[in-house]
């Protein structure tokens, strides 16, 4: 990601959040990521690390900075259809399935991303309160950006 | 063991070039190998043993007139000072120069220009190997092959290569194929993910005259043109789509449109993609980790190679026209008619092209079996060529709802609008 394209995106983030609300790391290397606060409408606060190897021409990883436990209280620790997560972060973060690889074209934005993972979130705690998995709530995505 | 009586049974083969250097040597004697094909009267002559030999090897002894055969060479041949071989009364055939190997092709293309070109190719499957291998009998001289898969099973009946190739890396594989009809050609083989190493790319790009892309993925059709981009270089992309139905072939030329330009356009589908490894599929996240082995199986579908090779042959020509651009060629013709910068093509009419006419009667509509021919324009937004002032913000938290929720939201408090 280049000086001019990390601008961009901050200045779609800017617009919406504050300044104390995210952060950019590692820029000029290979793996920079973004660190951001999501807030769900419950009130609770989580940090989302979305990961930008090679991006914007690769669908960039995004990990809750946590391990979550679904609904049933086991760890959202693998790649799993029915909760929408893909394989953990090496440090056992929980990772949001937000878009399709194939789906993903280098014209999207990190915003785009976050407001997925934000859904997700709010979904994912009415879940706990429901008991019903992620799947009841949220479809799937197949490769050509239609649900499924 | 060739005896006399086999020598006359014999057809002999030679490189011409090096025959000539032999014969223009000090030496008056040298050993080599000979390769017999068994059964079939054919020997292929070498002053050097090949890196891949084949056959029955033989030690042979080429010496002048004045030299002395060696005692333990079981194939003699006897050198001339006008450059001709014989062995016993059989004449050798030489294999023409450099300069003469192609002279077929003299007056369509000019081989002393393309002789001096560097090709890159990414991807050397099903599209990619056929193309290398075209280019090397156009006279294409220098090759640069990335890829870092091997040849397995299922490439073999789409792929150039053959059983005997199973388990070679695919750049080890098409680099002995472009060899084989062109062995003045030079290689330079990368068996590496170009996704994961473009500091390697960014080098190879700046030094290419032109890049193909013949991959079956996304990430790397982007960062391709990302280099393109960076460098100022032609590129030609090339893919099929779901069951080899159809595909399109893009060229980026130097201060046109992209290939990001491309997305949004009405006839192109990013989405649309030939799936035809598993494992390739998985890598790139075509299938998803959580995917079983019933969702695999129907995503993993593969047209014929027939349905590829019109798309290979498009990007040859493509290529032959811009490598020889400018050099009024018997090729310079198509400088005329190739002037779009997207092409589509339909195999079948299925899925993706089911409403097209029937190839008889197409009553107007576009048919199977054609090339359909449009420019796309560069888009003034475009994040890699465009003016780069803005971003796509995308979805709100409603319309993302949409796009992925399903019917079951009693109960779900919605997130809040920004």
């Amino acid at each position: 990601m280049d000086n001019q394209r990390r601008a961009l995106e901050e200045q779609v983030i800017s617009h919406y959040l504050s300044s104390n609300a995210y952060q950019f790391g590692n820029l000029g290397t290979r793996r920079p990521y973004l660190r951001i606060a999501a807030r769900t409408n419950s009130g609770n606060t989580y940090v989302l690390r979305i990961e930008m190897e090679n991006y914007p021409n690769q669908k960039p990883d995004a990990y809750v900075e946590c391990m979550l436990t679904d609904c049933h209280g086991k760890p959202m620790n693998t790649a799993s259809s029915p909760n929408h997560t893909l394989s953990p972060h090496a440090n056992g973060w929980t990772q949001i399935c937000h878009y399709h690889p194939s789906a993903w074209r280098p014209d999207m934005s990190l915003w785009m991303v976050y407001v997925r993972c934000v859904l997700w979130l709010n979904i994912y705690e009415q879940t706990k309160r429901t008991g019903k998995d992620m799947e009841y709530y949220l479809k799937h995505m197949g490769e050509n950006g239609q649900r499924i | 063991m060739i005896t006399e009586d086999d020598y006359k049974k014999q057809v002999y083969y030679v490189d011409g070039e090096l025959l000539d250097d032999f014969v223009k040597s000090d030496s008056t004697a040298v050993s080599g190998v000979g390769y017999e094909w068994e059964n079939e009267g054919v020997v292929h002559l070498h002053f050097t043993p090949r890196e891949h030999g084949f056959g029955t090897q033989h030690i042979v002894s080429f010496a002048k007139e004045n030299g002395t055969h060696s005692d333990s060479a079981t194939i003699l041949v006897d050198v001339a000072n006008d450059g001709t071989a014989k062995v016993g009364d059989v004449d050798v055939t030489c294999i023409p120069s450099r300069e003469n190997l192609y002279t077929r092709n003299k007056g369509l293309i000019e081989l002393d220009i393309l002789s001096n070109k560097r090709v890159l190719i990414i991807g050397l499957g099903s599209g990619g190997s056929p193309i290398a291998v075209e280019l090397a009998k156009a006279g294409v001289g220098q090759f640069v092959l990335v890829d870092f898969d091997r040849v397995e099973l299922h490439n073999l009946s789409r792929h150039i290569c053959s059983i005997e190739d199973l388990g070679r890396l695919k750049t080890d594989a098409v680099c002995d194929a472009i060899k084989g009809k062109n062995p003045y050609a030079e290689v330079i083989k990368l068996p590496i993910d170009m996704n994961k190493n473009l500091d390697i790319m960014e080098e190879e790009f700046r030094k290419a005259d032109i890049i193909l892309c013949c991959t079956d993925n996304n990430k790397s059709r982007f960062n391709t043109s990302d280099l393109l981009f960076k460098y100022k270089k032609v590129g030609i992309f090339g893919r099929a789509i779901t069951r080899a139905e159809g595909g399109d072939v893009f060229i980026y030329r130097p201060g046109g449109p992209c290939y990001f330009c491309l997305l949004g356009n009405d006839w192109f589908d990013p989405t649309q993609e030939e799936v035809t490894n598993e494992q390739s599929a998985r890598r790139s996240g075509q299938i998803a980790a959580y995917a079983s082995q019933d969702d695999v199986e129907a995503i993993v579908q593969v047209g014929l190679g027939a349905d590829i090779e019109p798309i290979s042959n498009m990007m040859v020509k493509l290529a032959l026209m811009e490598l020889s651009r400018g050099a009024n060629s018997g090729i310079s013709s198509l400088e005329q008619e190739f002037t779009m910068n997207y092409y589509i093509w339909a195999n079948r009419r299925e899925r993706h092209y089911s409403n097209w006419g029937c190839f008889t009667n197409s009553d107007g509509m576009p048919t199977i079996m054609r090339w359909y021919g449009m420019n796309i324009t560069a888009n003034d937004d475009c994040t890699l060529c465009g003016n780069r002032e803005k971003l796509a913000v995308g979805e709100n938290f409603m319309e993302s709802l949409r796009a992925m929720g399903s019917d079951n939201l009693e109960g779900l408090a919605l997130p809040e609008e920004n």
